[in-house]
């Protein structure tokens, strides 16, 4: 797919004509009858970039019977909204939206774009940057509008979108789309906080309707169906406290292996005794690590339902406790707990990287002893 | 059936990045197959074992770093790979996701075409008039070169139960012959490519969905692709694939007319197979296996020079920037936290403080630190600290 380039002045290197570019979008998701609060997030971090360079920030809001969505997304910071509410686009199908947002992209010239990094943000953004023949930078924590030089090319590119995300673990990265319009992007849920709400910016806004590009259009894929599965077991989602279990809870910080039965029942030990004498509602979650491990002596006690991380249940609770936890960036990105006690022998684990209270130790020598702990000061209180 | 499964090799999680003017030096660290891309030969393995077929890994990098890492794959499971190639040019080094994507997608589409032109290559032979000896000569060269199947020609001795094989028997017409070839060339368009849902070092999980995109420009077609795929099948007359993915709390299942991209989760186990029909199977097979992986230059791939390695690339990464551990935190036994509440305070000519009794010292100079452990100020953050803050 070619886009309509416009003629470029000589002087730059860059592959279209970058000032006929503005506006930055944000692909808003939802949750039910309502913006997803990750969506909430996403609209912090585009209203931060467009107020930065100085544009409108603009939300799309794409699927069908969307009643309320789009003055939602006006609400918690959208200038404008583009609304494409057709039934077509009620069951994710990835091509057809992919469409529909490339047809936009073609029309308006976005100066960036920018997805959640969910499985659904993730494969749309990458294919449609290819197709509007732009670069992808993927799980951003941050953006920053700020003039870019690249010596390579010896060239200032004005207003420029830093893109920060992590690389290799526990380091960051800065990204930079120069030559290319629009920047494409997705942002790692978490990573922003969303804007207070205000009902009184929907009398500067606007919603446009837009129709659904070619829909007589068919597919090599269809949609068979779109089944929401049982919710789970485990109420990791409104719990106050959520004791994570990881791959460590399967050795000794010596290495010797060790039956992590045990460390589940030294959980279920600490979270009885925060439950009793805190009144705290307390659950068991574990890492995807741990999950996908299918360990035997775990089998129907760590289930798909426990898993914690950006694949699993997103939790908010007042305190993490991660034991055994290494702490990857996708496990980090479902964690947004006011308080974290990271417990890993590991100084490097990059758990310690998020954590308030950090324990470098053997866990199975420092829960029993942490209970103790919680115990005599329950009793004193 | 074609299944051309995308690996890469990733350093080792215990290898040290080396980096020269930003870019990874990937030959100079311990390399491993990266993890996820096990599941995508599972779903490789499963396809094979369903339909028939052959499977050719395709791989970018280093081809001294990537054959000691990609032979173990053709004893891989059950049936195993069957052929490697490997896409290793210097002009490819500096790659982002879209010069990846473009060198993948163009290699992609060049494996494909070695197992369709096969079929042009007869069926012109045959239309031209060509005698059965030339064909049979030519379909023999084309099953040696392992890209035709069992199905249209076998060289068994005796065995004459192929399309060429009953040609040259005088059993079918050359119209009816060149029907047939038509149809299984139709069957061969329907290829199949499979991929881990991202790679361990890049962590994007953009290359996938891009190179279907990529191969559906090349073809003129528009080939749908599936991230995250947990559950897999497919019917193996109409070669109709039906996937299964997770999309937040809903699971989506699609059906996809071949050819289709897929990206597998960890969380996919292939299906026990409970009954196939091997005659069609063994039908769908090749000759057998090329165990020395094929290294293909930038060359192959009639590609805009302008588009490959860091000149084609879109986005430019700066340095990477050690993260920090959160200011204030506390760690048991080590951190020296204050005793009671303490003033604003000098020390080298720089200002600190006030500090609350229980805000952490660590970050503070050595010898105001010193000054207040004399003091009494200062104290290691202690197991019955911890129990104090950590519920209050």
């Amino acid at each position: 797919m070619t886009t309509t380039t416009t003629p470029v002045a000589p002087t730059t290197s860059a592959v279209v004509a970058l000032a006929d570019y503005k506006d930055v979008w944000v692909f808003l998701q939802r949750q039910d009858r309502h913006l997803s609060s990750d969506s909430l997030e996403l609209l912090a971090s585009g209203r931060k970039v467009a107020d930065q360079v100085g544009q409108k920030l603009v939300g799309l809001v794409l699927g069908s019977n969307l009643r309320g969505l789009p003055e939602e997304a006006i609400d918690y910071g959208a200038d404008t909204v583009l609304v494409v509410d057709d039934p077509a686009l009620r069951t994710y199908h990835t091509l057809r939206i992919i469409d529909t947002v490339e047809a936009m992209i073609l029309k308006r010239k976005p100066y960036a774009i920018i997805f959640l990094a969910t499985e659904f943000g993730r494969e749309i953004a990458a294919r449609l940057a290819y197709r509007v023949n732009s670069g992808l930078a993927t799980d951003n924590v941050d953006f920053e509008v700020q003039d870019y030089f690249n010596p390579k090319f010896n060239e200032m590119f004005p207003k420029t979108m830093t893109q920060v995300r992590p690389d290799f673990g526990s380091r960051v990265a800065k990204i930079w789309t120069p030559r290319h319009r629009p920047q494409v992007a997705t942002l790692k849920p978490g990573s922003f906080s969303p804007l207070a709400r205000d009902a009184n910016r929907r009398a500067r806004a606007k919603i446009e309707k837009v129709p659904l590009p070619r829909p007589g259009k068919t597919y090599a894929v269809t949609v068979k169906e779109l089944v929401e599965l049982p919710k789970p077991s485990v109420d990791l989602e409104h719990a106050n406290v959520v004791i994570g279990l990881g791959m460590g809870i399967l050795h000794r910080a010596d290495g010797s292996p060790k039956n992590p039965l045990e460390a589940y029942m030294l959980a279920t030990e600490l979270k009885d005794l925060i439950e009793r004498k805190w009144g705290l509602k307390t659950e068991i979650g574990a890492s995807r690590e741990l999950v996908m491990a299918r360990v035997k002596a775990l089998e129907g006690i760590i289930t798909r339902d426990h898993e914690l991380g950006q694949t699993g249940t997103l939790i908010s609770p007042d305190l993490y406790i991660a034991l055994g936890v290494s702490g990857s960036a996708p496990h980090r990105a479902g964690i947004r707990a006011k308080k974290i006690l990271a417990v890993n022998p590991d100084p490097d684990a990059h758990i310690h990287l998020a954590a308030q209270y950090s324990v470098v130790g053997d866990l199975y020598e420092f829960v029993p002893k942490l209970i103790d702990t919680l115990e005599a000061v329950a009793d004193k209180a | 059936m074609l299944i051309i499964a995308l690996v890469k090799g990733v350093p080792s999680r215990s290898s040290k990045v080396v980096r020269v003017d930003n870019i990874v030096q990937r030959q100079q660290m311990e390399m491993i197959v990266n993890p996820n891309d096990e599941k995508a030969i599972e779903a490789a393995d499963y396809l094979k074992r369903r339909v028939g077929g052959k499977i050719v890994t395709l791989s970018m990098g280093p081809d001294v770093r990537l054959k000691p890492v990609l032979l173990p794959l053709y004893s891989a499971e059950a049936t195993g790979v069957d052929e490697e190639m490997i896409l290793s040019d210097p002009r490819l080094a500096g790659s982002d996701t879209v010069a990846t994507s473009y060198a993948v997608g163009l290699a992609v589409f060049k494996i494909y075409e070695k197992h369709v032109t096969p079929f042009d290559v007869l069926i012109r032979l045959i239309s031209d008039g060509a005698s059965m000896q030339e064909v049979e000569a030519k379909a023999r060269e084309l099953y040696d070169q392992n890209v035709l199947p069992n199905k249209v020609y076998n060289k068994e001795p005796g065995d004459r139960n192929s399309i060429v094989g009953h040609f040259v028997d005088g059993n079918l017409s050359r119209d009816e012959v060149v029907a047939r070839l038509k149809t299984e060339r139709t069957n061969a368009t329907k290829f199949i490519i499979v991929a881990g849902i991202r790679t361990s070092d890049g962590e994007t999980g953009s290359v996938g969905p891009q190179v279907a995109e990529v191969v559906s420009q090349k073809m003129g077609i528009e080939i749908p692709h599936a991230t995250y795929v947990e559950e897999l099948d497919v019917d193996p007359d109409s070669l109709r694939v039906h996937a299964g993915r997770r999309i937040g709390r809903s699971m989506q299942r699609l059906e996809m007319e071949a050819p289709v991209l897929m990206t597998f989760a960890p969380e996919y186990v292939p299906r026990t197979i409970q009954s196939v029909d091997f005659s069609r199977v063994i039908e769908n097979y090749y000759k057998g296996k090329i165990t020395e992986p094929i290294k293909w230059t930038a060359d192959v791939l009639d590609a805009n020079p302008a588009r490959l390695g860091f000149g084609g690339s879109a986005v430019i990464v700066g340095p990477a920037i050690q993260m920090e551990a959160p200011t204030g935190q506390k760690t048991v036994d080590k951190s020296l936290v204050f005793t009671k509440r303490v003033e604003r305070t000098t020390s080298e000519g720089k200002e600190f403080g006030p500090f609350e009794k229980g805000d952490t010292a660590d970050a503070l100079p050595q010898g105001l630190k010193d000054d207040l452990m004399s003091r009494g100020a200062l104290t290691t953050f202690s197991l019955k600290m911890l129990g104090e803050e950590l519920l209050a």
